[in-house]
């Protein structure tokens, strides 16, 4: 018999020990993906947001991100189940809402599946096997790290990386989930290296570090200064700190952060939930912003706003250094330290950045799938778990195709950009934080017996905290929808911008807004589908999610 | 027999009086024509309700005291201990300082759990007597040997646990107990123990007539098994934040179903696992369970000419 405070247990089984504590927090920082949310801002604000600050930045997004974090948290802690917004939702506000949210998750998973497969070679393999050439004067590593970063070696890498992940999810999870965690550790080793670099090395010696690396490559003399001039005349300009500059790139930040709620997918997982996650999604979003902001003031410091604005400005308009991404602030550090093992244990860190929103995002669409297979909203065969290896493997395929599908698009069309999709992913937290509005209310006996059914001046927290989310929300939906940037540029403030173009056709952005809108209501469709067919043989699907009254 | 017969399955309830009474309902509910219940009908943890003065009432739950009066307020408070599957155990300030007595406490546990018990089996009597729904029902591993006992004096309830019971042209054997688990709970036996038992039930078994397996610990490697890997101090293992899992059913129960190859195998005991199955020619199924949440999971099965025509998860 064991006591804990205020609550005696007799010997059952399943009474485990407070475990997962650090492990949950790794977990939802590895979505939120320090190395690549820090790159995207680097590399794009100082170049084409002039007057952005990225610190300011940062810390605007965490602003708007806590409030959604919370909601994940507190539902989390309610309901402590695996599968996050289908759990909530359903139970809250009925399951076609449920299904639409969850499948909108899903979707994107798949098709963002293949973004950061072709990251991995784009940004981590490429900038890795370059930066090794240039310091090692190294020709093959070089045309390696030259070729990751073309469409035909992004595809191949990014597909060797699917099928890799997905043959081991399907052989079984722990052993990868070991091996993640060193990844993790490398990749954090990663971080503080390039830190330690770029304060030891910063300034004049980065300046004459790069252009002994790169004049050879580019047959310039003085290739850092080079870089600056053509982009002066190409256009590149800085202003001074502007709000509305600062506030609208906060796209590319709020694209990793608000994934720090990840944790709530695998809810059921996770013991003394009503702790661990009300406050590790929280901690991961500060701790993440913390670690980013330090870095950022480092590098800006070592390398200067205007060369970091040029350097991302420089493979899209003037191509000084022949390449056609950004190099990652990891590739900087490289250049920086001049040394060969450096540019290797930073390479390698980012490497594991690059690609680190992939794993979960597998297992979470292919948890999803067989959600929906068990509750029979899919065929049974997505429910079928192997026998042998005891895990999804249909399921998994099905992802690792689409995912496979997603990368070929995303490697070969430049109209597939980058946020179209967080667009949607939108949408699905406001139907979550309307359900945390809609929660004491439509569940009043399942809140009063949650450990977070606090009250504040009356109201209930969750409630209070749901509005924020949505507020918060609207703003980020508002920015993505000005930013030039996204892909899905529609308005000009809060009017609306001409849906066609020259030729008389939708405009991309707004096309692309279209898709985005059609994968929101594919779950609504495909929950209606369902529910017919399965009513024909007999089955009330409805019935999986009503309540039984208790009387 | 019925030409088409529809069973509502559920199990691992742990003393959530809200679950349980969706569970008596839920036949009606979900227009099911018979419920098996397959085992842990108590719960596992206590929560003292001190009165701290002449009607003036207090608990800790989740972290924080609640302080009640009396009448509606304890009433709410009591049944809120109970919706999260644990036991609201009104005492007083001395009592508590005794609590920590493990034999004080056993015997505590036994008499909230006898009391429960011997309510619901009463309850379960008249509600699903009225609405004439068949009712197997069995304790599970975590249920100690006297609800065994408490569900045997049920008129309308049928303690299935142990021996052949007809249901509708089916022939069903039940068995609550599950192998060893790092807990050592009131009901455990090893794989050879397990082994036996079942195969004295399949000898009971009428051959040319279709079978219905009704067991709490589910077969090894079948999926329906998959649990938390422990380390021997009890933590959950872990790695890159996620929880490690491995299968942790009974290799005696999976060679009885492989051996007797009953038309539906039913099984609980590993609450996270959610899945269902075949083995040969067995359709095999665990609903899990969230009694802690108030919900009642569950699984509809479908039976026709003694076989399994089809099974649709519930969560109600």
């Amino acid at each position: 018999m064991a006591t804990t405070e205020g609550l005696y247990q007799r010997q059952a089984t399943g009474l485990v020990r407070e475990a997962g504590t650090w492990s949950t927090l790794v977990y939802n920082i590895n979505f939120v993906s320090i190395g690549l949310m820090m790159m995207f801002a680097l590399q794009l604000e100082p170049a084409f947001y002039p007057g952005g600050n990225i610190i300011g930045s940062y810390l605007l997004s965490l602003v708007i991100v806590l409030p959604t974090s919370l909601v994940f948290a507190m539902l989390a802690a309610a309901m402590p189940r695996s599968g996050a917004d289908y759990v909530y939702v359903s139970r809250i506000l009925g399951p076609r809402l449920g299904m639409m949210s969850s499948w909108i998750n899903t979707v994107w998973w798949f098709i963002y599946g293949g973004v950061p497969s072709a990251f991995f070679a784009r940004y981590g393999l490429g900038p890795l096997f370059r930066s090794l050439g240039l310091i090692g004067g190294n020709q093959t590593f070089l045309e390696i790290g030259n070729w990751f970063v073309t469409p035909e070696g992004t595809i191949i890498t990014g597909l060797l990386l699917l099928s890799a992940l997905v043959a081991i999810f399907s052989l079984g999870l722990n052993a990868y989930f070991r091996v993640q965690n060193v990844l993790f550790g490398i990749a954090v080793l990663g971080l503080g290296l390039i830190a330690l670099v770029m304060l030891t090395s910063g300034g004049q010696t980065f300046i004459d570090n790069f252009n002994r690396f790169w004049d050879p490559s580019t047959g310039l003399t003085g290739t850092h200064a080079a870089v600056i001039a053509q982009a002066t005349t190409d256009g590149f300009a800085e202003a001074p700190t502007d709000f509305y500059w600062t506030l609208i790139p906060i796209t590319w930040i709020y694209l990793e952060l608000v994934f720090n709620q990840s944790s709530a997918y695998i809810g059921g997982e996770i013991k003394r939930a009503s702790r661990i996650q009300l406050w590790s999604m929280p901690i991961a979003a500060m701790l993440s912003i913390g670690i980013a902001i330090a870095l950022t003031w480092i590098i800006q410091n070592a390398v200067g706003n205007t060369f970091l604005g040029v350097i991302g400005w420089d493979p899209y308009v003037s191509n000084v250094l022949g390449q056609p991404y950004p190099m990652p602030f990891s590739e900087l550090a490289a250049y920086a330290s001049g040394n060969l093992a450096v540019a290797l244990v930073v390479g390698i860190g980012f490497v594991f950045w690059s690609y680190t929103w992939l794993p979960g995002q597998i297992l979470n669409a292919s948890r999803n799938l067989l959600a929906y297979g068990l509750d029979g909203v899919l065929p049974a065969r997505f429910a079928s778990v192997s026998e042998r290896y005891h895990t999804p493997v249909f399921s998994l395929v099905v992802v690792g195709l689409m995912s496979a599908i997603a990368l070929y698009v995303y490697a070969t069309n430049p109209d597939f950009t980058t946020l179209v999709g967080i667009v949607a992913f939108i949408v699905s937290f406001m139907i979550v934080s309307i359900a945390a509005v809609a929660f004491p209310f439509r569940r009043r006996a399942m809140w009063e017996s949650s450990p977070i059914a606090w009250r504040l001046a009356g109201l209930p927290v969750i409630s209070v905290v749901g509005v924020l989310s949505l507020s918060a929300l609207f703003v980020a939906m508002w920015a993505y929808l000005n930013d030039p940037l996204s892909g899905v540029n529609i308005l000009d403030g809060l009017a609306l911008k001409p849906i066609s173009g020259e030729d008389g056709g939708l405009t991309k952005d707004f096309a692309r807004f279209l898709i985005a809108a059609g994968t929101v209501v594919s779950g609504l469709v495909l929950f209606e589908v369902s529910r017919i067919v399965r009513a024909r043989r007999g089955v009330r699907l409805e019935a999986n999610y009503g309540e039984i009254p208790v009387e | 027999m019925k030409p088409r017969l529809t069973i509502f399955f559920a199990t691992d309830i742990h003393g959530s009086e809200r679950v349980f009474r969706k569970f008596l309902n839920a036949a009606s509910f979900y227009g099911a024509d018979a419920v098996i219940f397959g085992g842990d009908i108590t719960g596992k943890s206590l929560v003292p309700v001190v009165e701290v003065r002449p009607g003036r009432f207090e608990a800790r739950l989740f972290g924080r005291t609640h302080a009640v009066a009396e009448g509606t307020e304890l009433d709410d408070l009591e049944d809120r201990i109970r919706t999260n599957g644990f036991y609201p155990y009104r005492t007083t300030p001395d009592e508590v300082a005794i609590l920590a007595d493990p034999a004080h406490l056993r015997a505590a546990f036994t008499r909230v759990m006898a009391e429960t018990a011997e309510r619901w089996v009463t309850l379960a009597d008249e509600k699903l007597r009225a609405a004439g729904i068949p009712a197997l029902m069995m304790p599970g591993n975590d249920d100690e040997p006297m609800v065994k006992d408490l569900l045997a004096q049920g008129d309308w309830i049928i303690d299935a646990e142990g021996r052949r019971v007809e249901l509708e042209g089916f022939q069903v054997i039940s068995y609550g107990y599950s192998t060893t688990t790092p807990w050592h709970s009131p009901r455990e036996v090893t794989e050879q123990g397990m082994a036996a038992a079942l195969d004295d039930l399949a000898a009971q078994l009428v051959d040319g007539q279709p079978v219905i397996f009704n067991l709490h610990d589910p077969p090894y490697g079948s999926g329906l098994d998959l649990a938390l890997k422990l380390t021997d101090d009890l933590r959950v293992e872990s790695g890159g934040g996620q929880p490690l899992v491995e299968p942790v059913g009974s290799t005696a129960v999976r060679a009885a179903i492989e051996r007797v190859q009953p038309v539906l195998s039913l099984h609980g005991h590993i609450h996270e696992s959610k899945a269902t199955g075949r083995i040969g020619r067995t359709t095999i199924v665990n609903p899990g369970s969230t009694y802690g949440e108030g919900t009642l999971q569950g699984v509809l099965i479908t039976l026709e000419k003694g076989t399994v025509i089809g099974h649709q998860f519930v969560s109600g």
